[in-house]
């Protein structure tokens, strides 16, 4: 059962008989790398955890429409990434009047999330890729955690492969002043 | 290359493991808890849109009344409009019986001498200032003129 292709599960789907069939091993299949995706951005797993539910609510309701000019993974990559960064943006303006930006509250109380686990270093490492924008961050994660190719990457963020290396050279540069001034 | 070969070496320097964690059986349930927010969801659309219908429900009588009322209001103005202008006109048979009945005081004469009159009224008006103006300037003799119109038809002749 879960030996489907992409393209089988997308057909499946788009049968009312199979449908809930092939959503559930789309779910199965993707719902760890997108939630570490989303969860990397967004930081606390509370609000990954409702990100990662708005994006597979999206595809449930948008998979009868896909058309497969692009990978499955790509397209769910896309969801993932537009949702955790609009969420972004709707909590920074929020955030507007106070002191900090919202990434700025996520850098004073990462260590005192119950769901962060890491050492000094990675803290210290976290807080820098906080210290980047939103769409660096992206970026630097897919590039670092994910090790993805800038071919991918480049399809799932709709921009240039060229654009993609600038980003991630100059994400690596500022996290290395940031580890060295902090 | 040497940018390549840099970027590399800071890389390693920097850890790589994931920090961090997420509650226990989360991935395991989290397809049972999305299928039954879909279905919340769901229900909550249709149900949404059930109320929403309801709420729209008494503008849409609102609305059908004063369509009604507009229909029902311009059919019996033209109704009176058309009334009065049947009332103001005259029907062909009443034209024709007025006619025959006061055509008794019509003459042919007095239609030719209204006709003459009117020519001669524009014929005045047209031409008799030139002709005063040009008898006087070229101070002509009334006499020369008719011995010759005479002789002009002497010749016709």
């Amino acid at each position: 059962m879960q030996d489907y292709s992409d393209i089988e599960l997308v057909h499946l789907f788009k049968s009312d008989d199979t449908r809930h069939l092939a959503f559930n091993i789309i779910v199965q299949r993707y719902q760890e790398r997108l939630y570490w995706h989303i969860r990397k951005l967004v930081i606390v797993h509370d609000d990954a955890d409702d990100i990662l539910q708005n994006t597979f609510i999206k595809v449930w309701s948008n998979l009868q429409n896909f058309r497969q000019d692009a990978q499955l993974f790509t397209w769910l990559y896309r969801i993932a990434t537009n949702e955790a960064l609009s969420w972004l943006n709707q909590k920074n303006k929020k955030s507007l009047f106070s002191l900090n930006t919202y990434e700025k509250t996520l850098e004073n109380s990462l260590e005192s999330d119950s769901y962060f686990n890491g050492d000094e270093l990675q803290a210290k490492l976290q807080r820098a890729i906080l210290s980047l924008p939103a769409k660096q961050r992206v970026v630097f994660n897919m590039k670092y955690f994910d090790e993805m190719k800038y071919e991918e990457m480049a399809s799932i963020l709709d921009t240039s492969v060229g654009a993609l290396k600038a980003s991630y050279h100059h994400a690596v540069k500022k996290i290395e002043k940031f580890i060295k001034n902090n | 290359m040497k940018n390549k070969d840099k970027i590399e070496n800071k890389r390693n320097n920097l850890p790589r493991g994931n920090p961090y964690e997420v509650p226990v059986n989360y991935f395991e349930s989290f397809p049972a808890r999305l299928q039954e927010t879909i279905k919340q969801e769901s229900k909550a659309a249709e149900s949404g849109n059930r109320e929403f219908m309801l709420k729209l429900k008494p503008y849409f009588a609102l609305a059908a009344m004063i369509i009604g009322f507009t229909i029902i209001g311009y059919t019996g103005f033209r109704y009176i409009l058309d009334k009065q202008t049947m009332q103001g006109e005259l029907t062909e048979e009443e034209i024709i019986s007025y006619l025959q009945s006061n055509s008794e005081y019509f003459y042919d004469d007095q239609l030719y001498d209204v006709d003459l009159e009117e020519d001669f009224e524009l014929l005045e008006e047209e031409f008799s200032e030139e002709i005063i103006e040009y008898l006087v300037d070229d101070e002509l003799d009334y006499n020369i003129l008719v011995n010759e119109l005479e002789s002009i038809e002497e010749d016709l002749e």
